[in-house]
């Protein structure tokens, strides 16, 4: 480490040959513990999709507030006024059938039904996610 | 032998330009890539020249190289994909630090972690973005993808790193 090196950035080498080349790339443990993460995240989204099921209203929000309630027991294009979005309804499924946002994912993600995730625009700062129309949604009812 | 790029500035200078090309070329073929796979999934190649960056120079460098990325992404993607990207640089980066530093973790475990902190990170930005919390209904889908992407860039690490550290070396030596 010269004089003008450690003057740049006030910066301390980091790698020595003492310091990494011990390190391994692959350990038997990593593989266990990939294994491990994976498991429990599919297990954790199956869980998910099995919380909520049966047909529902899709809850639109913009900026994290309600902006449009769809039913999906009919078919149909909504496009939305406050986004240059349309959505659309069939079989119980709702989509984002166009979005003028640059990246598509919306788009891409295609058709989500009960209980199996959610649509998220974020350039718009829009998402769209499926809840239950039964009365379960109410845990307690106070008299 | 001690790789020591600080020797001179020039060399400084152009070895964390390089390392900054390739993280973003490797961001751009990234995102061409992503086309073709269902929507959030991300490989993270640009990590690995981050990570590279991190082992074979300094973390410093290493962060610089993470908000430069991130820059460049701004300017090539827009404000919302420059945003995501330096929310999940800088976690990604945080935990890749502190393992490279405090523990004798593999590669492979680091550049896992560090690929499902950016996921995270990520994903906590687009919460505050859109102002809720359902974006979390992603965090199982992404905790998959990060494992599995953060396992292969770790095992391209474990290969890149011993040649970058014997190129860097040979240099010092002239």
């Amino acid at each position: 480490m010269s004089a003008r090196g450690s003057a740049l950035l006030c910066m301390k080498t980091q790698a020595s040959p003492s310091q990494n080349s011990g390190r391994k790339t692959l350990r038997m443990w990593d593989i266990l513990f990939a294994l491990a993460v994976i498991a429990a995240a599919a297990a954790a989204y199956f869980f998910m999709r099995a919380d909520e099921s049966g047909t529902g209203i899709a809850v639109v929000t913009a900026n994290g507030e309600i902006a449009a309630e769809i039913p999906l027991d009919k078919d149909g294009v909504y496009p939305l006024d406050f986004a240059d979005m349309e959505l659309t309804v069939k079989d119980g499924g709702i989509c984002v059938s166009h979005s003028d946002c640059p990246d598509k994912l919306c788009e891409k993600t295609g058709y989500i039904h009960g209980g199996s995730g959610s649509i998220v625009c974020l350039p718009n700062r829009v998402s769209v996610r499926i809840v239950s129309d039964e009365p379960d949604d109410i845990d307690v009812v106070l008299n | 032998m001690k790789i020591d790029p600080f020797d001179s500035t020039a060399r400084y200078v152009s070895i964390t330009g390089i390392m900054l090309g390739a993280a973003a070329a490797l961001s751009a073929f990234e995102s061409m890539a992503s086309a073709f796979l269902p929507a959030g999934v991300r490989i993270g190649l640009a990590n690995i020249a981050v990570f590279a960056a991190a082992v074979c120079i300094n973390l410093p460098t290493a962060f610089i190289i993470t908000l430069l990325k991130s820059a460049f992404v701004l300017l090539t993607r827009g404000v919302t994909a420059g945003m995501m990207s330096a929310c999940g640089g800088i976690v990604s980066f945080g935990i890749t630090a502190l393992l490279l530093s405090k523990t004798r973790a593999s590669y492979v475990m680091i550049s896992m972690l560090s690929a499902v902190g950016h996921m995270l990170g990520q994903l906590a930005a687009s919460a505050v973005l859109m102002g809720s919390m359902y974006t979390f209904y992603y965090a199982p889908v992404l905790l998959i993808v990060g494992t599995a992407s953060g396992f292969f860039t770790g095992i391209v690490s474990g290969k890149v790193i011993p040649l970058l550290e014997k190129s860097l070396a040979v240099h010092n030596r002239r």
